[in-house]
């Protein structure tokens, strides 16, 4: 479960590409490709190193016009695809600190 | 004795005669980037019947009832007819299925798209099977004067610069009867498709242009109750590559590592360069001819020289 407390970062490097600023991924376990849009993009680039949903909504927020809670939703919800697809892993509290 | 061809922007030595291509002098200065070989020996591999293996730099299929292809290193295509085939078969699945293979072993950009060229400059179409790429080609080729530069099968090169190029491929086109029948072609004498009866292949020599030109756009043909006789929209981004990427010739068949990157690479580079857009339209036999002329006028408006 996603919440806003929740730490995020990178768990592969899949081969990228770019078109019009927006990220393209060839997934090499899983055999697929697949596009990010340009607000998709933009978490995948945060997330190099690890970050808080909450910091991540933070930072979307001070870019676009829109509410936090449409904000949320749209990060969990990228955040549990990417999770799906073995992209993303969550970060233990424990482990950032040290 | 060997004959020389030029299709998908490469020189085939063949020790097959290819009818469905034109014939090359080899003085010309065509030097063989692929053999084509006659193996009579019996091939034991795949037993079961029709059957296909994909490893790293060596593929080989077997068609039941026509033959065995070995392609290795997109360097060499050995074939292997089973008694009593049809030589047409043998050549059809020579210059589609095991040419693909060749290709995406050597790394090129094989989509799966038609393409015409317009005031010397290529448009390609790309779409799933049964989309209507052919028909739409054979009336821009029919009634708006261009001229045909491959059908379904379509290598993308790219020059020093990174400008992309539509590789000439084979001068037919592959029709469904009504389609034939709207363009005002008999089938007599046509040869129907080895899998599709109702599916013809007619070949073009006028109409076909054996050089390569520069790719100026592809648009994905998309059907849509609602849009009529067309609506041309650009796609951009990660869907416009993704859009390139899905319509690769047998995408599944890139198999090592190295050849899935390479033509990763060549997506993203066309994507960043040329305007992919979806055309959507009613696909209704009526509409095709207007849909070749809104094609065309587009591409025109979009490349006024």
């Amino acid at each position: 479960m996603i919440s806003a407390e929740t730490i995020l970062v990178r768990h592969s490097e899949p081969v990228t590409g770019l078109v019009d600023g927006e990220i393209v991924m060839m997934s090499i376990s899983a055999g697929a490709y697949f596009g990010l849009n340009g607000v998709g993009s933009e978490i995948w680039n945060m997330l190099q190193e690890p970050m808080q949903v909450s910091a991540i909504c933070d930072r979307l927020l001070a870019r676009y016009e829109v509410d936090r809670e449409t904000v949320m939703r749209e990060v969990i919800r990228f955040a549990g695809e990417m999770l799906d697809r073995g992209l993303l892993r969550l970060v233990p509290p424990g482990e950032l600190s040290a | 004795m060997a004959h020389y061809y030029e299709v998908h922007g490469l020189c085939l030595r063949s020790y097959l005669v290819l009818p469905e291509l034109e014939a090359q002098r080899k003085e010309n200065g065509c030097s063989a980037d692929l053999t084509v070989t006659l193996r009579p020996d019996p091939v034991t591999e795949f037993q079961g019947g029709s059957d296909i293996r994909v490893e790293s730099q060596r593929a080989a299929f077997r068609i039941e009832g026509v033959g065995h292809y070995d392609i290795r290193v997109g360097k060499e295509i050995a074939v292997s007819p089973e008694p009593g085939a049809d030589p047409a078969a043998i050549r059809l699945f020579l210059l589609g299925s095991a040419l693909g293979l060749a290709l995406h072993q050597r790394g090129s950009l094989l989509l799966h798209a038609s393409a015409v060229a317009i005031d010397g400059m290529a448009i390609a179409f790309m779409g799933d099977q049964g989309e209507g790429k052919s028909t739409l080609a054979a009336h821009c080729v029919i009634h708006e004067g261009a001229k045909l530069v491959g059908d379904d099968t379509l290598v993308v090169s790219f020059d020093g610069e990174g400008r992309p190029w539509a590789q000439p491929g084979i001068p037919v086109l592959k029709l469904w009867r009504d389609a034939l029948q709207s363009l005002d072609t008999p089938t007599t004498g046509l040869r129907p498709d080895w899998y599709r009866a109702e599916k013809f292949h007619w070949p073009q020599s006028d109409s076909f242009s054996a050089r390569p030109h520069p790719l100026r756009e592809v648009l994905v043909l998309a059907d849509d109750r609602q849009a009529g006789t067309g609506c041309i929209s650009r796609i951009t981004g990660s869907l416009a590559a993704v859009a390139i990427i899905d319509n690769t010739y047998r995408v599944e068949h890139l198999d090592d590592l190295r050849q899935r990157a390479i033509h990763f690479d060549a997506c993203m580079r066309l994507a960043n360069r040329i305007p992919v857009s979806r055309f959507a339209r009613e696909r209704r036999p009526s509409n095709i001819r207007e849909m070749a002329r809104l094609v065309v006028s587009h591409f025109r408006m979009g490349h006024v020289a």
